[in-house]
């Protein structure tokens, strides 16, 4: 069955968006639904259900993208109400600029400063009050991003206040597997991750 | 190259030969179905709607919100209906499909209102290409990351069954896909 796995930071604040650089690397995934990803994502984690969230980043779902990395955003209101977009191919190196911000009636999720998709808030029925920035597989057998000789950077991290202006942001880690490291440091906003096995 | 003319009388066409295996085409559309299924008249592959678009009034909804508009084509496609279904059933996901269908539309997107920098492609000759009876599960749930593994259970999700693809008919190339049901 699969699981899920992450190697990143979160941190709890009412937001209105995000935005971080990302690299795009190539990573070892298996067959079948495996998976192995990395992006920015906005959410309403205290208090929600778990399905209140909107991401854009890119990820290697072998099901869907084979064995190269696409850039992808999915938004979900609940556990029956969401999307996923794969867009165009993200390239097997380099680094990305991950965004979602915000105007007086929509949100938009943002690739190097072009928007790729709008969501009107008055579809979104939640408040975000966090934010989070993670690399994420679904098996043991995936491989994080990164390796232990070409890191995958993120950051920085901000986020966007309530009250609109973009702040530094200061992160709690959280990583799962013995397999995967990280150079994270709680209340940093850069960091690198890797798979030890690569 | 194939023409495209007469897209929605052809449809009833296409539905009646897709109940075989096999793929039937017919002035740009084209279904292929696994035995016992059919494309019924009124679903997302079967028509033109009155405000011109080829796919029903829910799908257009769904399509508008990720900025994506289609409408139907009189021009010559450049790829064949089965070259696009080709390449769609070259995703793994496309393995178990119980249908994939094939239908060549101009594809407008502008996922912005226009106040912000956005990707924006007008009128864009592709196949628009839906693969159904397959399953689409989402990235994992915020809260994952703060839950022990054993119980990041996602059993009870919402799953999709339908992923669209949309492929560039002048490269071949996919330019995008999404699911929404």
């Amino acid at each position: 069955m699969r699981t899920y796995y992450y190697n990143g930071g979160y941190q709890s604040v009412y937001n209105r968006g995000v935005a971080a650089s990302i690299e795009s690397q190539n990573p070892v995934v298996g067959g079948g639904d495996a998976s192995s990803s990395a992006w920015v994502m906005i959410c309403k984690l205290a208090g929600g259900t778990g399905y209140e969230y909107m991401q854009i980043g890119w990820t290697e779902d072998h099901a869907v993208t084979g064995e190269v990395p696409r850039f992808f955003w999915e938004c979900s209101n609940s556990y029956y109400d969401w999307d996923i977009v794969y867009g165009s191919l993200s390239g097997s190196s380099g680094t990305h600029s991950f965004k979602i911000t915000d105007d007086a009636t929509n949100y938009y999720l943002q690739i190097d400063g072009s928007t790729k998709t709008t969501k009107a808030k008055s579809t979104v029925p939640w408040t975000p009050n966090a934010i989070e920035i993670f690399g994420e597989t679904y098996y043991q057998t995936d491989q994080c991003p990164g390796t232990t000789s070409n890191h995958c950077s993120f950051g920085p991290v901000s986020y966007k206040t309530t009250s609109g202006v973009w702040a530094q942001a200061s992160v709690t880690e959280d990583i799962d597997l013995s397999t995967m490291a990280n150079d994270l440091q709680n209340g940093e906003r850069s960091w690198t991750i890797w798979d030890t096995r690569y | 190259m194939q023409k495209h003319s007469s897209l929605v009388l052809a449809l009833g066409v296409v539905v009646a030969a897709s109940c075989a295996v096999g793929i039937a085409v017919a002035d740009g559309v084209a279904v292929k179905t696994a035995p016992s299924v059919a494309v019924v008249p009124g679903s997302a592959a079967s028509g033109e709607t009155q405000t011109g678009m080829i796919v029903d009034a829910a799908t257009e909804a769904e399509l508008k919100d990720l900025g994506i508009r289609l409408k139907s084509s009189g021009d010559e496609s450049v790829r064949t209906s089965d070259a696009a279904i080709r390449t769609a059933e070259s995703l793994s996901i496309a393995q178990n499909a119980s249908s994939v269908t094939a239908t060549f539309a101009l594809l407008s997107y502008n996922p912005s209102d226009g106040s912000l920098s956005s990707d924006v492609l007008i009128d864009r000759p592709v196949w628009f290409v839906s693969v159904r009876g397959v399953e689409i599960r989402r990235h994992g749930h915020p809260n994952m990351p703060l839950l022990p593994a054993d119980e990041r259970d996602v059993s009870s999700d919402g799953v999709h069954t339908e992923m669209n693809v949309i492929i560039d008919d002048a490269t071949g190339e996919i330019l995008q896909m999404f699911s929404f049901r």
